[in-house]
């Protein structure tokens, strides 16, 4: 893959900014890289955590990631930067979740606080927007006691929108696997709610 | 809905892969028929895809710290020494460097195959051999003397043979087998030859001669065979007209300056791949 230089006609100017940012940021600016992490910590974060339920051990690995990638910024091929990014993360979150195997943590301590709620317009039901809290909790809890094979391929399907094919390579595992730790997954997921799957049968029918 | 008999038959990741949108032939149709007739497989599909709608929705975890690095942290992760020197290497504008250095490497090894001593190739200029040869015909023949007597062979001999012993001396050790030059066997030979092509007033001389050659001790494996050829050297276009019929001899070839170009080459490759590699490696 040829390395894209700013000068050169990106349509996008979110991408456009991005390969400005990365250029400076090998060319020594600090600055400019530690623009780049505020632009996708938040992002990068929320994948890994998703990936590995232990908090400081997302925390870890997403640092790592961004250690990473300030190292190896000369290996930047062109592209996406937040998909470059976010490959570095969920090999680091991979990797996390080898070295360090411990019982996981609470994956979401704010949904424990009972004064914690999602983000709700003045229109929303106040009782649907706690289903849809009391639904999420449970949800992360049956995501983080699965498998992690199956919750990375979850993750990266279902929440971060990867398709068969990306994940495949990122995971280092064939098509038919992919979609398998996927099946199962769900499967897995579905007997650990199966006390609160009228959570997730009452928008249905 | 009929209730299927026996829904433990069932395959729940049939199921599964119904719901995903992933069977497909003959799974895809047992699916749907599960699906439509087992009550049990129709609410397990249901609740696979009220999960699988549900995950996009699972909240962003709070960002517990702030990842941006201090210079401290940027000091301490940029490469320095051999190891920066060797990371500029990874950078996209070093792409060619692995196949322009494959490319020098093989070019580099042709040039030192081609250029080292020892390979086979037919008789050519700057041959050592060949100018060994050559000197035997260059050898000035000897001057008849005032009286019109011609130098015995033996004042004759030392001279061409010093430079031939010398020109064989300087042959390196190593080199293909060489025909023994053919003079030394036709000097037996060609003297009586010789002694009948000439003409005029040296015809006694040459006669005279070659019976101090026949009458002489016979060449032992001492002496050196520029002895003989120095008879050769005195019929100076005779002995041209005997070394060319032996062409066909096998001399040693080789460029030094070809050699050691290919030498360079071969290195500049190799260290080319080495750095983009070492490099991709670091990185």
């Amino acid at each position: 893959m040829e390395d894209v230089r700013p000068s050169e006609a990106v349509d996008d100017p979110i991408q456009r900014r991005d390969l400005v940012l990365l250029e400076q940021a090998r060319d020594g600016n600090l600055g400019a890289f530690n623009s780049l992490v505020e632009c996708y910590q938040d992002h990068l974060f929320a994948l890994v955590a998703r990936m590995v339920p232990d908090r400081d051990q997302a925390a870890d690995a997403v640092q790592e990631a961004f250690f990473s990638a300030y190292r190896n910024m000369r290996s930047f091929r062109g592209g996406s930067v937040r998909s470059w990014l976010s490959r570095i993360a969920i090999n680091a979150a991979m990797d996390q979740q080898r070295l360090k195997k411990r019982r996981p943590s609470q994956p979401y301590p704010e949904l424990d606080d009972e004064s914690w709620q999602p983000p709700a317009g003045p229109q929303d039901d106040p009782v649907r927007t706690a289903m849809h809290g009391e639904r999420s909790r449970v949800l992360a809890a049956a995501l983080a006691s699965i498998t992690p094979d199956q919750r990375y391929a979850i993750v990266l399907f279902d929440v971060e929108g990867y398709d068969y094919a990306e994940i495949a390579e990122l995971t280092g595992v064939s098509l038919g696997t992919v979609k398998s730790r996927i099946h199962r997954g769900r499967l897995a997921l579905r007997d650990r709610l199966e006390d609160s799957i009228g959570l997730f049968r009452g928008e249905d029918g | 809905m009929p209730h299927l008999p026996d829904h433990t038959t069932h395959d729940p990741e049939l199921i599964a892969a119904y719901a995903a949108g992933d069977a497909t032939g003959p799974d895809l149709a047992l699916a749907t028929e599960l699906v439509a007739d087992c009550t049990d497989c129709a609410a397990l599909h249901r609740d696979l895809r009220s999960i699988a709608t549900a995950l996009p929705e699972l909240p962003a975890p709070a960002r517990s710290r702030d990842f941006r690095l201090t210079p401290e942290q940027a000091a301490a992760l940029a490469p320095s020494g051999w190891r920066g020197f060797l990371a500029a290497f990874a950078s996209p504008r070093f792409r060619l460097a692995a196949p322009l250095g494959t490319g020098l490497a093989a070019i580099g090894l042709a040039g030192l195959l081609l250029g080292t001593p020892g390979s086979v190739l037919p008789a050519g200029e700057g041959s050592a051999a060949g100018s060994a040869a050559g000197a035997t015909p260059s050898a000035p023949a000897p001057e008849k003397a005032e009286d019109g007597s011609v130098p015995t062979i033996d004042a004759a001999a030392p001279a061409a043979g010093a430079g031939l012993a010398e020109a064989a001396a300087s042959q390196p050790a190593a080199m293909a087998p060489q025909v023994v030059p053919a003079a030394s066997a036709d000097a037996f030979i060609e003297p009586d030859r010789a002694s009948v092509t000439e003409t005029g007033s040296g015809a006694a001389e040459g006669r005279s001669s070659t019976t101090s050659i026949e009458q002489g001790p016979p060449q032992g494996a001492g002496e050196p065979a520029g002895t003989d050829l120095s008879l050769d050297a005195r019929e100076g276009d005779n002995a041209r007209e005997i070394a060319p019929s032996d062409a066909a001899v096998i001399q040693p070839a080789g460029s030094p300056a070809i050699a050691l170009l290919g030498v360079a080459a071969l290195i500049a490759g190799v260290v080319l791949v080495a750095l983009r590699l070492g490099a991709k490696r670091l990185v």
